[in-house]
């Protein structure tokens, strides 16, 4: 039986111009234990990773081919694919990696999140990666301890002759006419 | 020794010789032969053309079609493509490269 992801996967952090970011380790043929890499997750990029070329090079990732991509303004270009292990925290996962010819950020996208299988919490100060079954059953475990409230204190409508007693009770029926 | 020297070596069954040259069979091949079948059948999936053979891979995540792709093919050039799309992924930067459309690894000498 293989042993559940711990809840918390890892915690990110923002950089000194406000990206969110997360340090991984890129594993390939020439450092099966991982370079580490700091990279940015980007939720407006779809893929797994993307990386500088010349990042790759002391990896030794296996090229395995070519594909289009589309940019902001609409545009598309051609790039080189190869595939590789990122390891964030204790999991390990292999993905597609986009390999761009000029410099640029490590990038994490959607791809990653889903390959992961990450729940992300991102405050205006923290950035908390979980696993998301766990997030999910948490969250669920919440909402439904929340289901049903305390009479509630909001104060009555203006001119109710009713005022209704907790959220969603229907008021109590009037005196019924000509009695 | 002479004769070998002068001739240089090209894999007999590929006419293409770099990066570019594989999207851009990859594109045409998918435009002239399958377009058309997968965007009714399998819109939205991945698709790993090898470009020697014109066989098609696909899957719903990029990884699966291309493990499939080089399970399948391993001596495969592969191109991805998503379907449906214009490009197999999007991102949120715009291109710097530049060349903008071609893979520019190297500068052109002279």
């Amino acid at each position: 039986m293989s042993t559940p992801p711990p809840p918390l996967i890892a915690s990110g952090y923002f950089g000194p111009t406000g990206d969110p970011l997360l340090k991984i380790k890129l594993c390939g043929l020439f450092n099966p234990a991982g370079i580490e890499l700091e990279a940015v997750i980007d939720t407006g990029f779809s893929g797994f990773l993307s990386m500088p070329l010349i990042q790759a090079f002391p990896v030794g990732l296996t090229l395995c081919g070519t594909t289009t991509v589309q940019f902001a303004d609409g545009t598309t270009g051609n790039k080189l694919l190869a595939m590789g292990a990122v390891v964030v925290g204790s999991i390990t996962k292999s993905g597609v990696i986009i390999l761009q010819e000029s410099p640029c950020s490590v990038l994490l996208g959607m791809d990653f999140i889903r390959t992961f299988n990450i729940a992300m919490v991102m405050t205006k100060s923290d950035i908390a990666l979980f696993d998301h079954d766990w997030w999910d059953k948490a969250v669920k475990a919440a909402a439904s301890a929340t289901a049903s409230p305390a009479p509630s204190a909001l104060p009555a409508p203006a001119n109710s002759p009713n005022p209704p007693t907790s959220r969603g009770d229907p008021p109590p029926p009037s005196a019924a006419p000509g009695t | 020794m002479r004769a070998l020297a002068k001739r240089s070596w090209k894999p007999a069954d590929m006419t293409i010789s770099n990066p570019q040259e594989v999207a851009d069979a990859g594109e045409r091949i998918y435009q002239q032969k399958y377009k058309t079948s997968l965007e009714k059948e399998h819109p939205g999936q991945f698709v790993a053309i090898d470009v020697k053979t014109e066989k098609i891979y696909v899957a719903p995540q990029p990884e699966a079609a291309l493990q499939q792709a080089k399970a399948e093919a391993p001596t495969g050039v592969f191109h991805l493509i998503r379907v449906g799309a214009p490009g197999a992924y999007r991102v949120s930067h715009v291109n710097t490269a530049s060349s903008p459309n071609r893979i520019g690894l190297f500068r052109p000498h002279g």
